[in-house]
C-alpha cells in the first residue's frame, strides 16, 4: 500500500451560519453554550483550547479507542459567519484495534457495494 | 492500516465478492474459487491484497491455507461512516438552533 495519502484522513468542511462572528465565538468558547450544540463524548470529557481568541479553537475528543482532534475556524462571512470544521480521528492503529460487531462486514460490504 | 487503504482494498468488485463469500467462515483458495469466475491465481492476488489491508488473515494447515475474515479490519471504516454519518449535521443543526435562542 503506497498511496495512503490518496483518501483524506480528516473530516473536514464549512458552513455559513446566520450570525455575527463574535456571537458564534460565544457559542464556542464559552463552556455550557459549547455543550449545549456540541454534547459530551461518550467516552470522558472534552478539553477546549483556544488557539486564537475570536477564531480559532481546538477540541480533544476521546473517542471509546483514542482521541480524536476537532479544530474549529471562524471568520467574517457577509453579516454572518463562515465556520470551518477539521476532525482529525484518533491514530489509525488505534482505530484498527476496535473489534467489529458480527455481521458488520456485511453491511459495510453492501454499503459499499451501493458507493462504487 | 489506514482508511485509504480499506477503502481501495474494497473498491474492486471481485475482491468484494470474495471477501463476502468468507463472511460465512473460513475457505480455502480451491473453495473460494468454486463459486467464482475467476483464475485460482487471480483469487490469491485478491486474497494478498484483502490480507495487506488487514481484512482477511489466514490459517496454515500442512500445504493448505485457509483464509477467514480479520473482524478488526473494517474498524477503519465503521470509523469514518461514524463520523461522517451523524456526528456533524446533526451538532451544526443544533448549533444553528443555539445562535437563534441566544438572540432572545
Amino acid at each position: 500500500m503506497t498511496e495512503a495519502s490518496e483518501l483524506p484522513q480528516d473530516l473536514a468542511f464549512e458552513v455559513e451560519l446566520d450570525a455575527p462572528p463574535e456571537k458564534v465565538w460565544r457559542a464556542l468558547a464559552i463552556p455550557e453554550i459549547r455543550a449545549a450544540w456540541l454534547g459530551e463524548p461518550d467516552a470522558g470529557a472534552a478539553e477546549a483550547q483556544i488557539l486564537e481568541a475570536g477564531a480559532r479553537l481546538s477540541i480533544r475528543w476521546p473517542i471509546d479507542r483514542g482521541v480524536s482532534q476537532i479544530v474549529i475556524e471562524i471568520a467574517p462571512a457577509g453579516a454572518g459567519t463562515r465556520l470551518r470544521v477539521t476532525h482529525t480521528p484518533a491514530a489509525s492503529a488505534e482505530v484498527v484495534a476496535l473489534p467489529v460487531r458480527a455481521g458488520g462486514g456485511a453491511v459495510m460490504a453492501a454499503a459499499l457495494r451501493r458507493a462504487a | 492500516m489506514t482508511q485509504a487503504d480499506v477503502f481501495r482494498a474494497l473498491a474492486d468488485p471481485t475482491r468484494r465478492a470474495v471477501y463476502e463469500r468468507l463472511a460465512g467462515g473460513e475457505m480455502s483458495v480451491a473453495a473460494l474459487t468454486a463459486g467464482l469466475d475467476v483464475s485460482q491465481p487471480a483469487v490469491s492476488q485478491h486474497l494478498a491484497a484483502l490480507k495487506a489491508a488487514g481484512l482477511v488473515d489466514e490459517r496454515r494447515e500442512g500445504r493448505k491455507v485457509f483464509y477467514r475474515i480479520e473482524p478488526a479490519g473494517l474498524a477503519p471504516l465503521l470509523d469514518w461512516l461514524g463520523r461522517h454519518r451523524a456526528f456533524w449535521p446533526e451538532r451544526i443543526e443544533r448549533l444553528r438552533s443555539v445562535l437563534k435562542e441566544m438572540d432572545q
